[in-house]
C-alpha cells in the first residue's frame, strides 16, 4: 500500500521535473544552457492557474502557459544567441525575473480556488499491480508527458531534424557549413525548451496541488537542470532523475503523514540528498556526453 | 588523357582571382584550369595561399576579384552552391562531429533531396563505395574512436555519397596519414580519376604527387609561378626550387660535415637514464628498462610509430610526468626527483609534439610567450620593460631566420606551423644544454624544415645535447649521431646511422626484434 502510494505520488510530483529535463535536453543539446527554467516554470504555473482560474478551461491553459514559458524561453534565446549574451547569467537572471514576475501578477489568486485537472484513470492499463496506478491513475498532463518524453526521443533520433539539431550542439560550424541554420535551430530549441518548463509548471498548480502560491516550483527547474546531466542528455532517461526527485518527494509526505518526528526542513532535504547522490553517481560513470558547444559556455566563463 | 585534352573546356576555371585580407593579398590573379578526369596538383609551401584558393573555391571566402568558371559558365559561389555544382571538399581540419557516428555524420552532410532514404539505404550505398574505392568506412562507429585516417576515409564517402559530386579537393590529405595509408590513398585517387572525377589536391609533398598528378601548379607567395604538365615530364629540382625560390633551393644541406665535428668517445655525459620505466596516463609502464646516454654535443634520434611512448619520454626526462623506476643523471647530478622548474634552470628545453596543445597559451601575444618561457626578461623599475623585449627579439637572427611572424600576433590567431615556428623559436632562443624535441618539423614545409635542421646543428655545434623524436626516418638518419627505436615497449638501440639502414630500423618499429638471440645480438651490437 504504502510503495503504491510511493510509486504514484513519485509520478505525480516529477511530472513536472520530467517536463523540464525534457525541455532543458533539447535545449542544451542544440549548445544553449537555460538555468531560467525555474522562472519559466513560474510563469507557466501561474499563466494556467490564471486561465484555469478565470475561465474553468484546463484544457485552454495549456497553450496560454506552454506560449508564456515559450516567450521565457525566447528572451532568453534572444540575449544569448542575437546578443551573445553570457548564458549563465542570463539564465539566473531569467529564473528571479520569472519568479518575481509571478509573485507581482499572482498575488491575487492565492486565494482563488480552481478545479484544473483531476485524474482521468485508463481503464485496463490501471488495473495493472503495483505500477498500474502509479502511470495510469494520473492526470491528462502526466499523459501528456509520457507522450512529450517519447516524442523528443523520436525527434532528436530518428528525424533529420533531431541530427541536425544534436549536430548544432556538437559543433555549430559543421552545421552551417551544410547549408542550416545553427541560429535558427538553437531559437527552436530553447523556446521549445521553455515551453515544455511551462507545461511543467502548470502540471504542478492545475493538476497536481490545484493552488497558486509565489515560489510554488520549489527548485524544481533548478534541479531539472542538474538532472540533465543524470540523464546524460538523453530524453529516454530523462524519467530517471525525474521520477527519483518525485519518489523522495513523496517519501518525504508519506513520512509526514505517517507522523515521524522528524524535523519537515529535515525531510525537505531529501529530495535534494537524493539528487546529489544521483549527480555522484553519474560522475563516476564519466559519460562524457556533454555536446561540445556546450562545453565551450563553461570554458569561457 | 592525350593532347586532345586541350580543346576541351575546364570543368572548372579561375580567371584572375584575386583575395586580399586587408593589406595583405593572400592570392593575386590566379588562373587555373581544371579538366575533366584528371588530377590537377597545387604545391606550395606554408602560407603560399594555398588553402584560401581552395576556399574561395569552396564558397567559403568570397574573392575580392576575379572569377570562377564552371563547364565554362561563370558561377558566384557559395557552400551551398559548390554542392549543387559538383564540387565536394575533403577539409584538412575534418567537418566531422565526434560525438556522432560515421552513418549520422554522413546522413548530415546529405543533400534535402536525399533525406528521405532509409538507413539501411544509405549504410548499403556507404558499403558500395567503400568497395569500389577501397575505403573501408564502418558507419555505426563513432569518429571519436577513429584515427586520423580513418576519419579522413569517412569525409572522403561523405563527399562521394553526394550524387552529383564531379570536382574532388582535397586539402593536405597526406599530412595525417602513415606511409602505408598514403599509398592507399594514392591508389585511391587514381581510381576516383578512372571513374570520371576531377581531383584537385593541395600539398607540400611533393614525391606522392609527383606520382600521380596529369598537372602540377606551383603556388609562391600567392601567385601560380608554374604549371607543369605530365607529358612534359615532372623534374623534382626544378619543382622544388620553384616552390622554395630560387636562392632556398640552392642551399644544401650538409649534414655529413656536422657529424664529422663530434667526437663522441670524448665528449662529456649530458643525459643518464638507468633502467628508467615510464608510465603512460592509465598508468601501465609503457616503455621499461630505458638505458640512454645523451653526449653533450649529441643529436640521438628516437625512431618509432607515433604514440608508443615517445611523449611520456620526453615528458618524464623534462619532468612533467613521474617515473615508475630507474634513474635520471643530468650534467652528472641525479635529478630522478627533481621538479620541472630546477630541470630548466638547469638548461633543458622542451617542444612537445602537440604544441598548439601543450606550450601555447592562445590569446597571448607571440612576445609574451616568448617571456613566458625562454627570452630573458628585461626591468624597468618593478615591471617588465616590454619595448626592449620587442626590440630584442625583433632583432633577433633566431626569429627572423625561423620565419616568426609578426611578434605582436596573437596565438590564438596563428596557422600550425606559425606555432611550431614560435615554439621552436622559444626552445631555442635561451641556447638550452638538453633539447627535448618532439617531431620538430611536424606541419612545416620543406623551407623551413631545413632551417630548422640548420638551427639544430648550430645548436648542437655549441655543445647542447639534443633528442630528437620523429616519425620521418629521412630526417632521423641526416640528423642523428646515433638512433635509438621505441618499439614493443622497449628502447631498441642504439645504431649508428651510417651502420645500419632505414629498412632495418622499419622493421623494428613495426614488430620490435623478433626473438631472444637476435635482441641479445642487437643490444649487444649497441652495447
Amino acid at each position: 500500500m504504502i510503495l503504491e502510494s510511493l510509486l504514484a505520488g513519485a509520478v505525480q510530483s516529477g511530472t513536472s521535473v520530467l517536463l523540464t529535463v525534457c525541455g532543458e535536453t533539447v535545449s542544451e543539446r542544440a549548445g544553449v544552457i537555460n538555468l531560467g527554467t525555474e522562472g519559466c516554470m513560474a510563469v507557466g504555473a501561474l499563466f494556467a492557474y490564471i486561465v484555469c482560474a478565470e475561465t474553468g478551461q484546463p484544457f485552454l491553459a495549456i497553450p496560454v502557459a506552454c506560449i508564456a514559458g515559450g516567450l521565457m524561453g525566447l528572451l532568453h534565446a534572444y540575449f544569448v544567441i542575437s546578443r551573445k549574451a553570457n548564458q549563465l547569467a542570463t539564465g539566473l537572471t531569467l529564473m528571479f525575473l520569472g519568479l518575481g514576475l509571478t509573485a507581482f501578477l499572482g498575488r491575487n489568486y492565492v486565494s482563488v480556488s480552481t478545479e484544473g485537472f483531476t485524474k482521468l484513470r485508463i481503464p485496463f492499463l490501471a488495473d495493472i499491480p503495483i505500477i498500474g496506478d502509479a502511470l495510469f491513475d494520473q492526470d491528462p498532463i502526466t499523459y501528456l508527458s509520457y507522450l512529450i518524453c517519447a516524442g523528443m526521443c523520436l525527434l532528436l533520433y530518428k528525424t533529420r531534424f533531431g541530427l541536425i539539431l544534436r549536430a548544432t550542439g556538437e559543433d555549430e560550424n559543421v552545421v552551417y557549413a551544410y547549408g542550416a541554420d545553427p541560429i535558427r535551430m538553437r531559437y527552436l530549441s530553447v523556446i521549445m525548451g521553455g515551453m515544455l518548463s511551462a507545461l511543467g509548471g502548470a502540471q504542478l498548480s492545475i493538476a497536481y496541488t490545484h493552488t497558486w502560491i509565489e515560489g510554488m516550483t520549489g527548485s524544481r527547474g533548478v534541479i531539472g537542470v542538474a538532472l540533465v546531466c543524470i540523464a546524460a542528455w538523453n530524453p529516454a532517461k530523462a524519467f530517471i532523475g525525474a521520477y527519483i526527485f518525485g519518489a523522495a518527494q513523496a517519501l518525504q509526505m508519506i513520512l509526514q503523514q505517517q507522523g515521524l518526528e522528524i524535523s519537515s526542513f529535515l525531510l525537505m532535504m531529501i529530495p535534494y540528498v537524493l539528487v546529489l547522490i544521483a549527480l555522484f553517481a553519474a560522475s563516476i560513470k564519466k559519460n562524457g556526453k556533454m555536446p561540445a558547444e556546450l562545453k565551450k559556455v563553461f570554458e569561457a566563463v | 588523357m592525350g593532347s586532345d585534352k586541350k580543346e576541351l573546356i575546364p570543368i572548372l576555371e579561375t580567371v584572375g582571382l584575386t583575395k586580399k585580407f586587408g593589406d595583405f593579398t593572400a592570392n593575386s590573379d590566379i588562373c587555373l584550369k581544371l579538366y575533366e578526369n584528371s588530377i590537377h596538383a597545387l604545391c606550395g609551401e606554408n602560407g603560399a595561399g594555398k588553402s584560401t584558393l581552395m576556399k574561395m573555391l569552396y564558397g567559403v571566402y568570397k574573392p575580392t576579384s576575379g572569377k570562377i568558371l564552371i563547364d565554362g559558365k561563370e558561377t558566384e559561389i557559395t557552400p551551398q552552391k559548390a554542392m549543387e555544382c559538383g564540387i565536394g571538399m575533403v577539409f584538412q581540419d575534418f567537418r566531422l562531429i565526434p560525438a556522432f557516428t560515421a552513418l549520422e555524420n554522413i546522413m548530415l552532410a546529405l543533400p534535402k533531396s536525399e533525406t528521405h532514404r532509409k538507413k539501411s539505404e544509405i549504410k548499403k550505398k556507404i558499403a558500395e563505395l567503400s568497395e569500389k574505392y577501397g575505403i573501408p568506412v564502418d558507419p555505426d562507429r563513432y569518429v571519436w574512436e577513429m584515427d586520423l585516417g580513418q576519419r579522413q576515409r569517412v569525409e572522403i564517402v561523405k563527399v562521394l555519397m553526394m550524387h552529383n559530386t564531379r570536382i574532388l579537393i582535397f586539402d593536405e590529405p597526406t599530412s595525417v596519414l602513415t606511409y602505408n595509408e598514403v599509398k592507399a590513398f594514392i591508389e585511391m585517387i587514381q581510381k576516383l580519376r578512372e571513374n570520371g572525377y576531377s581531383i584537385v589536391l593541395i600539398t607540400h609533398k611533393l614525391n606522392e604527387v609527383m606520382s600521380c598528378a596529369d598537372e602540377i601548379s606551383v603556388l609562391r607567395h600567392g601567385v601560380i609561378t608554374d604549371n607543369f604538365k605530365r607529358e612534359d615530364g615532372f623534374d623534382k629540382n626544378t619543382i622544388v626550387s620553384r616552390m622554395m625560390g630560387e636562392d632556398t633551393a640552392h642551399r644544401v644541406m650538409n649534414y655529413r660535415e656536422a657529424k664529422k665535428h663530434f667526437d663522441y668517445d670524448n665528449a662529456p655525459d649530458c643525459l643518464v637514464c638507468r633502467e628508467l620505466s615510464l608510465i603512460d596516463d592509465h598508468g601501465r609502464c609503457i616503455i621499461g628498462g630505458i638505458n640512454l646516454t645523451v653526449k653533450q654535443g649529441e643529436i640521438l634520434g628516437v625512431a618509432g610509430i607515433s604514440g608508443r611512448g615517445q611523449k611520456e619520454l620526453v615528458e618524464t626526462l623534462f619532468g612533467l610526468r613521474i617515473s615508475l623506476s630507474g634513474t635520471t643523471e643530468y650534467m652528472g647530478t641525479n635529478i630522478t626527483k627533481a621538479g620541472i622548474h630546477r630541470r630548466i634552470d638547469a638548461g633543458m628545453a622542451l617542444i612537445s609534439e602537440d604544441p598548439k596543445r601543450d606550450n601555447v597559451v592562445p590569446g597571448m601575444s607571440i612576445y609574451e610567450h616568448m617571456v613566458l618561457a625562454g627570452a630573458p626578461i628585461r626591468t624597468k623599475g618593478l615591471g617588465i620593460d616590454w619595448n626592449i623585449i620587442k626590440e630584442e627579439l625583433n632583432n633577433s637572427k633566431l626569429v627572423h631566420t625561423l620565419g616568426v611572424p609578426d611578434i605582436n600576433r596573437n596565438l590564438a590567431t596563428l596557422s600550425g606551423g606559425n606555432i611550431q615556428r614560435t615554439v621552436l623559436a622559444r626552445a631555442i632562443i635561451k641556447a638550452p644544454k638538453l633539447l627535448l624535441a618532439s617531431y620538430p618539423s611536424r606541419g612545416l614545409d620543406i623551407g623551413t624544415v631545413d632551417i630548422v635542421h640548420k638551427t639544430l646543428i648550430e645548436l648542437k655545434k655549441h655543445g647542447s645535447a639534443i633528442i630528437l623524436i620523429s616519425e620521418d626516418l629521412d630526417e632521423l638518419f641526416d640528423m642523428s649521431d646515433r638512433l635509438c627505436v621505441i618499439a614493443d615497449n622497449k628502447i631498441y638501440g642504439d645504431f649508428i646511422p651510417d651502420e645500419t639502414t632505414p629498412i632495418e630500423i622499419g622493421e623494428i618499429m613495426l614488430g620490435g626484434v623478433k626473438n631472444d638471440s637476435e635482441r641479445n645480438d642487437i643490444v649487444k651490437a649497441a652495447g
